[in-house]
């Protein structure tokens, strides 16, 4: 595994990266799964209309 | 009669499932759209949640059965250790199954989605049908191409493939997540973001049936499962990339087995508690066997956990 002082990155930097790239996959995560429950309300609501 | 049983032959059984398995699943629910049948397709769709889940130890154990012929251990290059094998085939062939896991993931998710959704709405939903069908049609895709590359390891009678010294797709993703300072970080924080998806709207599930917290209706508790299972999907994803990143510290790892079983009957547990709507009712109490169902699809769970804690204590990760 590559390490912190081996890396070239400064403290700053990397944790900025591990952040961005949790953030980044997290929010795709969110964004799924917001889209996949608005599909289900929307069912809902249009059985419920029926 | 001597007997023996290793990772080499659980792949060597498995191989077969990702192909044959998801070709008869992917069939099923194409024949289903056609003929219009909706049992036809909630079979299909069992068919390739199964599979999917299936992939996983067939990937994890393609490498134990590689490290056998050729040791992937801490890139060991040069030939084999038999000399008919060539190495760049064993690479080509993990290479092509880490896509074929990627693509066989997503299907099998969207195939539990649909499930989700005909529970509940008796109904998959349109663009569901389309989605599953482009990323099953790549799954099998990717499943052949590993499938071909890995009947060219033994059967040189077939073999087409020509030999390489360019690094592979599996090699290089896992070097990439293995050199990189901030891949393996990033991937161990999303990887419990997924377990606190997963078990924490799980847990509340199994709490409701268990009959401890009646405030909460069933259609609330169900309608949080995507979330469970995206958070499944997630720690799929990041454990694949802990695993193509150093797989020497998992396929000689035997707390890493544990875990792996006790995932395969947690997960295939949670298809069947997620497919069977008999627990899910507000007017009359779960029964004996739900309750059953679910307090030891939450002890797997549990034990999951636990076999991934103990990898370096029990095992000889890290």
């Amino acid at each position: 595994m590559g390490t912190l002082t081996s890396s070239g990155f400064t403290p700053l930097a990397l944790g900025s990266l591990v952040l961005a790239a949790v953030a980044g996959c997290t929010l795709i995560v969110v964004v799924i799964g917001v889209l996949i429950d608005r599909s289900a309300a929307e069912h809902e609501r249009t059985t419920k209309d029926r | 009669m001597e007997f023996a049983f290793t990772p080499t032959h659980l792949h060597l059984l498995l191989n077969h499932f990702p192909t044959i398995g998801f070709f008869i699943g992917l069939g099923l629910f194409v024949v289903s759209l056609v003929a219009k049948s909706t049992h036809l397709k909630i079979g299909s769709l069992v068919v390739l949640v199964g599979i999917s889940i299936i992939t996983i130890p067939t990937y994890i154990t393609g490498n134990a059965a590689g490290d056998v012929l050729c040791g992937v251990s801490v890139n060991v290059t040069g030939p084999c250790r038999d000399a008919a094998v060539p190495r760049s085939l064993i690479d080509q062939h993990e290479g092509a199954a880490l896509f074929c896991l990627f693509f066989m993931t997503i299907t099998g998710g969207l195939a539990w989605l649909g499930l989700w959704q005909w529970r509940r709405f008796g109904a998959m939903a349109g663009w569901n049908n389309v989605a599953l069908l482009v990323f099953g049609a790549l799954a099998f895709l990717t499943a052949g191409r590993a499938a071909a590359l890995g009947g060219e390891i033994r059967h040189p009678e077939i073999r087409v493939t020509a030999e390489t010294t360019a690094k592979q797709f599996g090699r290089i993703a896992g070097d990439f997540i293995s050199n990189s300072p901030w891949t393996w970080v990033a991937s161990e924080t999303l990887h419990f973001i997924g377990l606190t998806l997963l078990l924490g709207v799980l847990t509340l599930i199994v709490v409701k049936v268990l009959g401890i917290i009646p405030s909460i209706t069933y259609n609330a508790l169900d309608r949080l499962l995507p979330w469970a299972i995206l958070g499944f999907g997630l720690n799929i994803f990041t454990g694949m990339a802990f695993f193509a990143a150093a797989p020497y510290q998992y396929i000689h790892n035997v707390a890493f087995y544990y875990k792996l079983a006790f995932l395969l009957a947690a997960g295939l547990l949670t298809v069947l508690y997620t497919f069977d709507a008999s627990w899910a009712h507000e007017d009359r109490p779960p029964s004996g066997r739900s309750k059953v169902v679910a307090g030891t699809a939450l002890f797997l769970w549990v034990g999951v956990m636990y076999w991934g804690s103990m990898l370096p204590f029990i095992g000889n990760a890290f």
